[in-house]
């Protein structure tokens, strides 16, 4: 009887008062990861005063004058607003075509193979990439891709492009799929783990009626590791706009900005660099609530269509 | 007996006290404070250039410096690549630093100006402390040009600049490598014509993968290529003497179809638009794949890069004249040759203001800026210096170091990379033959295209003319880097009117109006 739970409940606060007690070991392990957030995500958002601010050092975050809409206004009207909303939307969409179903449809693989030894080895050396760092993968990247480099001279070979790096057109696709080398196998075990769930007895099941391992796939598995898969989709989506920007700066160059200057490196640039922070800071604050509104949206979607929302 | 012996033993003490003290007074000539310690941001990354150095404390000159001052640094040295952020962030935070290492070409400087920097209350107003600082002021006053450059439009003096103690000549400018030129028989270059010829011959007769190396970000440094034609990649003077933005000028189409044609035709590096560097990587240097480059004067001949590791026994760089139109004349800029681009500014809110302002100062002074240019230890063999009948020399701890450091590592483990008080005889006694040869090359051509780094605006201004720049200053470089890669979507023509409808025309009358405030000084 419903109104017989409710009433032996005990008030949010009690309960959680006497878990704390039980669990204390489990609540200080969570206890670093609260404060990295308080530090590093939650006070810097006082920072965003900045964006309506002339913000000067010397007269610091109170004491500059205040401007209203004019750093966000002047980034749009800026030349190259449309180039880089434009950019920042088609290189995350493509990455989140492209990239996302990557490590899903490479964990279904890993699944079907039936040697321990050779799945174990196969996954142990799809993670290894992910552990080079940045700087070391982006020299790799450039080498292999400038005028002398293998992939270049493959695609003069094929009447492609005589440079890749330096091409505008070639941008995109460099940055995804050297990507997806990058993360395939880091990004496949959330999947793995998830598939280790499924109950084998649905299998059992499903062979019985005689389905075969296509079909198994489609319809065991598949809606099995569906709630993960819907999850990782929705926090995908809420990065849609912070495209991957330490990647583009070590890659793009003049040649190449048509292609790949997007919002986040356009920010780095203004802000670090010409230590513009006011304007950085609007032009930030703009991608970050474009950014809120699409995660809020694809979440709405999600609860609606399928029941499985982060909110 | 017992007053006498204490009368004597009094005696003695006073008499040793007077002779410790007399002592002391004679070494005390440079000393300014006991236990002070000043902090100094400094952009140049020791740690990772000279072994056995973390910072300028590991220096002989600075060693010296702090047992004659008493005054102890605590050097803040950015690490390279990311200077400019940290630069950038020093006045974001609570913690400046008493000593500014600015840099004006280098974009260290404060974002909303130099009299900014002093209304806001950042950098001390040196103008207020000239009695503190007699040996910079007598320099700066013995030079009408270093007395314009020196003070803002509104005659504040915001740093100590780093000087030369004569002016120096040119010291960079494009190099050709002279045992190709004999290989393929041919001349130094010196128009356009020869250039294009002797990259050809270098192409197709040695099979030389880059003929002539180029960089991206600034497409030849202080545009070497581009002063023939009269223009910059951006801001100059033109022959009557008025302020031009480079890209905007006829002469910079004419350069950029020229630059398409040699890139078209493998005679520049095919990679340009992706290489960082200034001059070529060692890799490819020193490995005979580069025929030509732009570097600095001291840098040619064969020793350098056979220190640097270049097996070719020939190897042997020469630099050229400014390349030129037939019959044409280069117009060209260097940065200026009085002061070198180093500029330190001193903390207004240091709790050691006086004593900064001293210890900058003392530099300026003989007896140190002989020490930050030639370090302590005399010898011919093995010591930072000696004399001959031409004054001073540095000695063979930097000529020809016995650790393996090279000249340029060597001086700033000895004595300073760039001194305050610069005597640049001690850069120029080192040279060779084809080193002076290389200068005499360079100083045929007209510097008259330069522009002051110390021309300054109001904030008002300097925010209007960097709104219209930053934009700018992308759009130009993409355009060029893309019209020379023959992918431009746009012709030259297309392209200055594009400058145009972004407000060039605007940023030209702030430029220009900057620069008659500048000669009104």
């Amino acid at each position: 009887m419903p109104v017989e739970i409710t009433a032996r409940k005990k008030p949010f606060r009690q309960r959680l008062r006497r878990d704390m007690r039980e669990n204390w070991v489990v609540y200080l392990l969570l206890l670093p990861v609260i404060i990295w957030y308080i530090i590093f995500c939650y006070l810097p958002m006082f920072g965003i005063v900045m964006a309506f601010e002339n913000f000067k050092f010397a007269k610091g975050l109170f004491g500059s004058a205040w401007v209203g809409f004019k750093n966000f206004q002047k980034f749009f009207s800026s030349y190259y607003f449309w180039r880089l909303l434009r950019n920042t939307l088609t290189l995350s969409i493509k990455d989140l075509i492209i990239a996302f179903p990557a490590p899903i449809i490479f964990a279904l693989m890993l699944n079907e193979l039936r040697s321990r030894k050779f799945k174990k080895s196969i996954q142990t050396i799809s993670y290894l990439p992910y552990f080079i760092s940045m700087v070391v993968v982006c020299g790799m990247v450039k080498t292999f891709t400038e005028s002398t480099g293998i992939f270049s001279q493959i695609s003069q070979a094929l009447g492609g492009p005589k440079e890749l790096i330096s091409n505008p057109g070639s941008f995109h696709g460099i940055m995804i799929t050297s990507g997806i080398w990058q993360g395939l196998g880091y990004g496949s075990v959330v999947y793995i783990s998830a598939l280790t769930a499924v109950d084998h007895e649905l299998y059992d099941s499903a062979k019985l009626d005689g389905a075969n391992r296509w079909q198994q796939t489609l319809h065991v598995t598949i809606p099995g590791i569906m709630p993960t898969i819907i999850i990782m989709l929705i926090m995908r989506v809420g990065h849609l706009m912070s495209v991957n920007y330490q990647k583009i700066i070590l890659l793009y160059s003049p040649a190449t900005y048509e292609t790949a200057d997007t919002i986040s490196t356009f920010v780095y640039r203004k802000g670090l660099l010409d230590g513009d922070y006011a304007y950085a800071a609007a032009v930030d604050l703009f991608n970050s609530v474009i950014n809120t509104i699409l995660l809020v949206t694809v979440n709405w979607i999600s609860r609606r269509k399928s029941e499985t929302s982060l909110f | 007996m017992a007053k006498k012996l204490i009368a004597l033993v009094l005696g003695i003490m006073m008499l040793m006290t007077v002779a410790v003290s007399g002592v002391a007074e004679e070494k005390n000539d440079l000393h300014i404070a006991d236990d002070v310690t000043l902090r100094f941001f400094f952009d140049l990354d020791l740690a990772a250039n000279v072994p056995g150095m973390q910072n300028y404390n590991d220096s002989d000159a600075y060693k010296w410096l702090e047992e004659q001052t008493g005054i102890h640094i605590e050097w803040i040295h950015p690490a390279s690549g990311t200077s400019r952020e940290a630069f950038n962030l020093l006045f974001a935070s609570d913690d400046m630093p008493d000593l500014i290492y600015n840099s004006i070409p280098n974009g260290f400087v404060y974002p909303s100006g130099h009299d900014m920097a002093i209304a806001d209350g950042v950098y001390a107003n040196l103008k207020d402390y000239e009695d503190l600082m007699p040996n910079y002021m007598a320099i700066v006053n013995s030079n009408e040009i270093l007395k314009r450059e020196s003070v803002t439009d509104e005659g504040n003096r915001w740093c100590f600049f780093y000087i030369y103690k004569d002016g120096r000549g040119p010291n960079f400018g494009p190099t050709i490598r002279k045992d190709f030129l004999d290989k393929v028989g041919m001349d130094l270059p010196e128009t356009y014509d020869d250039w294009h010829e002797v990259l050809t011959a270098f192409k197709e007769q040695l099979g030389i993968e880059i003929p002539l190396y180029v960089n991206k970000d600034t497409f030849m440094w202080y545009s070497e290529f581009a002063a023939g034609y009269g223009v910059t990649k951006d801001w100059s003077l033109n022959t009557e003497g008025k302020v031009i933005y480079g890209p905007c000028e006829d002469g910079y189409g004419e350069y950029l179809d020229m630059m398409q044609q040699w890139y078209k035709e493998g005679l520049i590096d095919q990679s340009f638009s992706v290489h960082d560097g200034r001059w070529p990587e060692n890799d490819l240097l020193l490995n005979d794949k580069v025929g030509a480059f732009p570097v600095y004067t001291s840098w040619t001949g064969h020793d350098y890069y056979a220190k640097q590791g270049a097996t070719n026994p020939d190897f042997n760089l020469v630099g050229t004249k400014i390349p030129v139109k037939e019959g044409g004349e280069a117009h060209y800029r260097m940065p200026d040759m009085l002061t070198n681009t180093y500029c330190i500014a001193v903390n207004a809110q240091s709790k050691h203001l006086e004593e900064a302002i001293k210890w900058m100062d003392a530099q300026y002074s003989e007896e140190v800026a002989f020490v930050m240019n030639y370090g302590v230890t005399e010898g011919k063999e093995d010591g930072s210096y000696y004399f001959d009948d031409n004054g001073p020399h540095w000695g063979g701890l930097i000529t020809n170091n016995p650790d393996g450091l090279t000249q340029g590592q060597a001086r700033q483990r000895y004595t300073t990379n760039n001194a305050p008080y610069e005597d640049y005889n001690r850069v120029m006694g080192t040279w060779t033959d084809i080193q002076r040869e290389t200068q005499a090359r360079l100083m045929e051509s007209d510097y008259s295209a330069y522009i002051s780094d110390s021309i300054t605006m109001t904030e008002a201004e300097q925010e209007e003319f960097s709104d219209i720049m930053g934009d700018i200053t992308t759009y130009a470089t993409e355009f060029t880097v893309n019209y020379v890669m023959g992918n431009a979507s746009q012709t030259f023509d297309e392209f200055r009117a594009q400058l145009k409808s972004m407000n060039i025309d605007r940023a030209i009358e702030l430029k220009q109006a900057a620069v008659d405030r500048f000669n009104a000084r």
